[in-house]
């Protein structure tokens, strides 16, 4: 009861700060409105068949004793020539990243000075969907792009150039030592308060909060890279570049150095198989050209690579999968009957914030379920395999496999709301402020909502989900020959991960296939 | 598990050709599976007629059902004076006590698009203008989801 008490005085004071105590249960109007159709039986069934049925065929070419090298196909870009000027070429990188820090600001200008209204003003449809939506399927299609354009890591990079201006040799940072016990924590953290804001706080898209939203993140950002230095901070506490470095390992490029001196010099996280190092963009940009490769290469490898996985990295990726899947059920009819069944507890702690209370105790206990399902089902791969590691070591070495269902999902979810809602931009990009301007001619721009036809939304999601589950059950193989070394007992393992990773991707479809209830 | 269990050590006592032949067959039967779902719908577009009645910010048909291409004409009837608004196709027409509004339009995009009821009092009538949001709360308090309208692919 003292629990709830404290948590219910935390969030009473959170919507007191942003003005909202007054009785607004309702969510923010003409903002994000979903017009998905849930995907049909049929389709759902069909997933969940080809998903069993393809689980056996790639357990059979394990059988068969295949694919357990480590290595995989890579093509450098950079040894075109013409690729090699383009992809390397300042001039693009300082366009692209001064266009980064433009939106940065503008994002911040339109919050605090433009219409309050959340489909008139720029910053929410950016943040929300663009941004968020947006480099989430960009990194995972394409390549961590965020590493690049992150507007804070070149702020604090511009910062650094002027301050060197005037003490040459000096850094900016105070370099204090990081504490070592203290590892990603910081990123879990502001993460989970990310999601929370996400997927909970109900003036999440209003532009006011989100002034204060990015304020704050950048003030915690830039204070912890002056504190303990820009590489470390990005490392352990900025949770975009976390989430985006985790998303960028599916990707299909690859940032790489062939000389592994390089990647001690900066640190020592990215090392590939003890000779060169992959996606440590500080040590590619210092190292010569002749040892850096730009590589192509399959999906989702780039998540099998060995590393020593930490608590704070498990936690942070449970809970990334859990608010993933949280994000879809929280408008299914069967959360709207939860909602029901608590709201007479909720309600009079509460008052008119209820469902946003309830939602928030959903958001919390969701990785927290997420873990205690997958340590057992850990435990569980100990068990039949024999395997001498222990339920946590075994579950941080394979917790990665599981990021490409999550990953599937959520292009899957997100798909139609980022190509129809996304539209907005276009308008708000002539009336950013939404004061009537018409900078580009766009203003008058209508949302195009027959861009995407239902039927192909749904062979996209359904497709989607059973590619992203072959792809995690294949890596899981790949990553149990690999740890476990007796073949026999490696396959064993497989089958409880097996059995986990059907009922995690079944329950991706089976949320797809939902009616999306939403709060009016 | 079991089942899982079994299957594969069956598999590990047959030669690799005919593991190939096994899944491929699999993978044939969820091809199979695929292609007769897309094949399936059809039908011509139809014109379709809703007559709809607003009382107490209710719709007497709470879920209007359609198929691509179809030509939809809603008569709308109401009891109270304000604002109908078919969220994505963006219609909004004024509806008023003992007057018939009718709104007709093609279908011609899939989803499930919320209709909602403005009551007069949140939107000014200035020619021109947009609402001010300035002031806002009461205005988003006063939209009120009618039903919704489902347009499904064929």
């Amino acid at each position: 009861m003292q629990l709830v008490q404290v948590l219910r005085n935390l969030l009473i004071l959170i919507f007191a700060a942003g003005g909202a105590l007054a009785a607004q249960p309702a969510y923010a109007h003409g903002f994000g409105d979903r017009y998905d159709l849930p995907v049909p039986l049929e389709y759902y069934l069909a997933g969940a068949v080809a998903t069993v049925a393809l689980s056996f065929a790639v357990i059979g070419m394990f059988v068969r004793g295949a694919a357990s090298s480590s290595s995989y196909w890579r093509f450098n870009l950079l040894s075109n020539p013409l690729l090699a000027i383009v992809l390397q070429a300042r001039l693009v990188t300082t366009l692209i990243r001064s266009g980064s820090v433009f939106l940065l600001f503008l994002v911040i200008a339109t919050s605090i000075w433009g219409e309050q209204d959340p489909s008139l003003n720029f910053s929410p449809t950016f943040v929300w969907v663009i941004w968020w939506v947006g480099m989430g399927f960009l990194v995972a299609l394409l390549g961590n792009i965020w590493a690049l354009v992150n507007p804070w890591s070149i702020i604090f990079d511009w910062v650094e150039g002027l301050y060197r201006h005037f003490k040459p040799i000096q850094q900016l940072d105070l370099g204090l030592e990081y504490p070592g016990w203290l590892g990603m924590w910081p990123a879990v953290g502001l993460f989970l308060g990310f999601a929370w804001l996400e997927n909970s706080f109900p003036l999440s898209s209003e532009p006011r909060m989100i002034a204060v939203m990015v304020i704050t993140y950048s003030t915690v950002t830039w204070g912890g890279m002056f504190f303990y230095g820009k590489r470390t901070w990005l490392r352990f506490g900025e949770a975009f570049s976390v989430i985006f470095e985790f998303f960028g390992r599916f990707a299909p490029t690859e940032f790489r150095v062939t000389n592994v001196d390089y990647c001690l010099d900066c640190n020592s996280y990215c090392t590939d198989d003890q000779e060169s190092c992959v996606n440590c963009y500080e040590c590619w940009s210092i190292a010569r050209e002749s040892q850096r490769e730009i590589n192509l290469r399959p999906y989702a490898v780039g998540l099998g690579r060995r590393e020593n996985i930490t608590p704070d990295v498990l936690v942070f990726v449970i809970i990334m999968l859990a608010t993933v899947t949280f994000d879809g059920f929280k408008s299914t009819p069967i959360w709207g009957q939860i909602q029901n069944w608590l709201f007479g507890a909720a309600s009079p702690l509460f008052g008119p914030n209820a469902l946003a209370a309830i939602d928030s105790v959903g958001l919390l206990f969701s990785p927290i379920i997420f873990m205690v399902v997958y340590l057992s089902f850990a435990w569980m791969m100990v068990n039949t395999s024999g395997s001498a590691l222990s339920t946590t070591d075994l579950a941080g070495v394979f917790v990665y496999s599981l990021i490409p269902i999550a990953l599937a999902y959520n292009i899957a979810h997100f798909f139609t709301l980022l190509v129809i809602v996304g539209q907005l931009i276009i308008p708000l990009a002539s009336d950013p402020f939404g004061y009537g301007w018409d900078i580009l001619g766009t203003a008058d721009y209508k949302v195009n909502i027959a861009l995407v036809n239902a039927k192909f939304a749904w062979i996209l999601a359904v497709g989607v989900i059973v590619i992203g589950h072959i792809l995690a059950v294949y890596l899981a193989h790949v990553i149990a020959m690999r740890s476990i070394r007796d073949p026999k007992s490696a396959l064993r393992s497989q089958y409880p991960m097996l059995a986990l990773m059907v009922t995690y991707t079944a329950i991706s479809l089976w949320i797809i296939a939902q009616p999306i209830v939403e709060p009016v | 598990m079991n089942i899982n269990g079994k299957f594969v050590m069956e598999l590990g006592l047959v030669r690799s050709s005919r593991i190939h032949k096994v899944v491929l067959a699999r993978l044939m039967t969820c091809a199979a599976f695929l292609v007769l779902i897309a094949a399936c719908g059809g039908g011509e577009p139809e014109e379709l007629t809703f007559d709809l009645e607003i009382s107490d910010r209710q719709f007497n048909i709470v879920l209007l059902k359609a198929f691509h291409g179809d030509t939809l004409t809603l008569i709308i009837n109401s009891d109270e004076l304000g604002e109908v608004h078919i969220h994505g196709y963006d219609y909004q027409e004024d509806v008023s006590p003992g007057e018939q509004t009718v709104i007709i339009f093609e279908a011609h995009a899939t989803g499930k698009f919320n209709i909602t009821f403005h009551s007069v009092s949140t939107y000014t009538k200035n020619d021109g203008h947009e609402h001010n949001h300035d002031d806002g709360n009461d205005s988003e308090e006063s939209e009120v989801l009618l039903g919704s309208l489902e347009v499904r692919p064929r």
